[in-house]
């Protein structure tokens, strides 16, 4: 496949990918292989690891991206997501004590919205708008973990913290990021029950 | 340990796996738990991450693969091109279409239907090639209804057997997402008076798109496929107040 220019935009790529467009692949390597690298390189424990995450991430994209629905999810969540899931998959893999089955199969990628469930993709800027009410402790470790991509080593480095802290304090502020976007959505609902 | 904390525990344990931090005894300790409880994980702090991911990502200067690496992964598109064209291809998403126990849309659509004299000739199609190659592939002209749509042509193709389709448009407007939506219909008076919804889309730029068809019911039948402007999002039951274009297949 030839370089080509751009010719999607965010939003209209995966349904390009979904049809077998050339031009669709070239522009989401474009636009989202940065995302994917980061990703990968951030879960991985060399840049050899994470480039085999990056190409496994990008022959499940080519093959799911069907399942993207725009009313779930930007692009850029459903890229994110499945980045994320085939980079654990891989380590546990590479740890050479895989589960006996995926905890969370590929059939449960985003799909349909649930009947009555209204509108459940939330905005970029709320989520931001929603981390200013969690702790400024939490904040800053979702900051340089999420945002600047550091591995919770580097996190230790940069910050002092105990490994320990580190980790219990993003746990905790992803379950509660979690139940805000909960309750954004409503009580009752579940971002990926629909599946 | 109660069921309330073992969920407790199981959550902090799935949340440590979606950011990368599990020990080995964790590891265990989490799939032993998910066996028993296996109903207790949703899916939803893989969500959550995501989506913090994602919000947060767009402050943070784009990261670029190394280039020998986008190489390979250009190589590994060949199974999946199926052709090269570079027509724009638009999203379409479902709205919230379910059903409704109305005859607003055929009495509107063949009224106007009846007003069309003027369907503009179909044109051959590339891609979708799964579509285009069904036996019993129709393709059927849209004209433009409305003013400003009266310039718009194209066609809707559509297989019944497959249930997919997909529509070429052209001299369609650029619409603004989050002023308006357009919305497809279509309607098949053997399954039901209602239309059914195809599906909320956007056109982004000019010159031709392709908009692939999401009915969300079965159509097996199609007498007209039109095309209305909507408030964002869709909705369930058109008003019809502006009509963008018709296609009516024979």
């Amino acid at each position: 496949m030839t370089a080509s220019p751009i010719q999607f935009e965010e939003g209209q790529i995966l349904a390009g990918v979904a049809l077998g467009r050339e031009a669709a692949m070239e522009t989401c390597i474009s636009v989202y292989g940065g995302l994917i690298w980061s990703i990968a390189l951030r879960y991985a424990d060399d840049r050899s690891q994470a480039e085999d995450v990056v190409q496994e991430t990008f022959m499940d994209l080519w093959k799911s991206a069907g399942r993207y629905d725009a009313a779930v999810a930007s692009e850029k969540t459903f890229v994110g997501l499945l980045a994320r899931r085939r980079s654990i998959d891989y380590m546990r893999k590479q740890r050479r004590q895989p589960p006996s089955e995926p905890l969370m199969a590929a059939e449960s990628l985003p799909e349909e919205l649930p009947e009555g469930s209204g509108e459940r993709r939330v905005e970029h800027a709320a989520v931001l708008e929603m981390l200013k009410e969690l702790p400024e402790a939490t904040r800053e470790l979702f900051t340089l973990h999420f945002e600047q991509g550091l591995t919770h080593p580097e996190i230790v480095e940069r910050t002092g913290l105990p490994l320990g802290t580190v980790k219990t304090r993003l746990r905790r502020g992803l379950i509660e990021l979690r139940n805000r976007l909960r309750h954004l959505d409503g009580p009752h609902s579940n971002p990926l029950s629909a599946s | 340990m109660s069921d309330s904390s073992t969920i407790q525990r199981l959550e902090d344990l799935e949340a440590g796996r979606i950011l990368g931090d599990l020990s080995e005894d964790e590891w265990q300790e989490l799939e032993e738990l998910s066996k028993k409880h296996h109903d207790a994980l949703d899916g939803s702090l893989e969500w959550a991450a995501a989506q913090l991911e994602a919000s947060l990502a767009g402050n943070r200067a784009a990261e670029k693969m190394p280039a020998d690496l986008s190489g390979k992964v250009r190589a590994g598109t060949a199974d999946f091109v199926t052709d090269s064209a570079d027509e724009k291809v638009t999203p379409i998403s479902a709205g919230w279409w379910k059903s409704a126990p109305a005859a607003w849309a055929v009495a509107a659509v063949l009224t106007v239907l009846l007003a069309l004299s003027w369907l503009i000739e179909p044109e051959t199609g590339s891609g979708f090639a799964g579509i285009d190659s069904a036996p019993d592939r129709i393709e059927s002209p849209f004209a433009g209804v409305d003013e400003p749509y009266a310039t718009v042509s194209g066609a809707v193709i559509w297989s019944d057997e497959l249930q997919e389709g997909y529509m070429r448009l052209e001299n369609m407007p650029v619409n603004d997402p989050a002023e308006k939506q357009y919305q497809l219909w279509i309607v098949d008076p053997s399954r039901d008076e209602a239309p059914v919804d195809g599906g909320v889309f956007d056109i982004a730029e000019d010159g031709t798109v392709r908009i692939p068809i999401d009915a969300k019911l079965r159509v097996d039948d199609p007498k007209a496929f039109l095309i209305t402007l909507e408030k964002p999002g869709g909705v369930v039951k058109s008003s019809q107040d502006v009509k963008v274009a018709l296609a009516t297949p024979s």
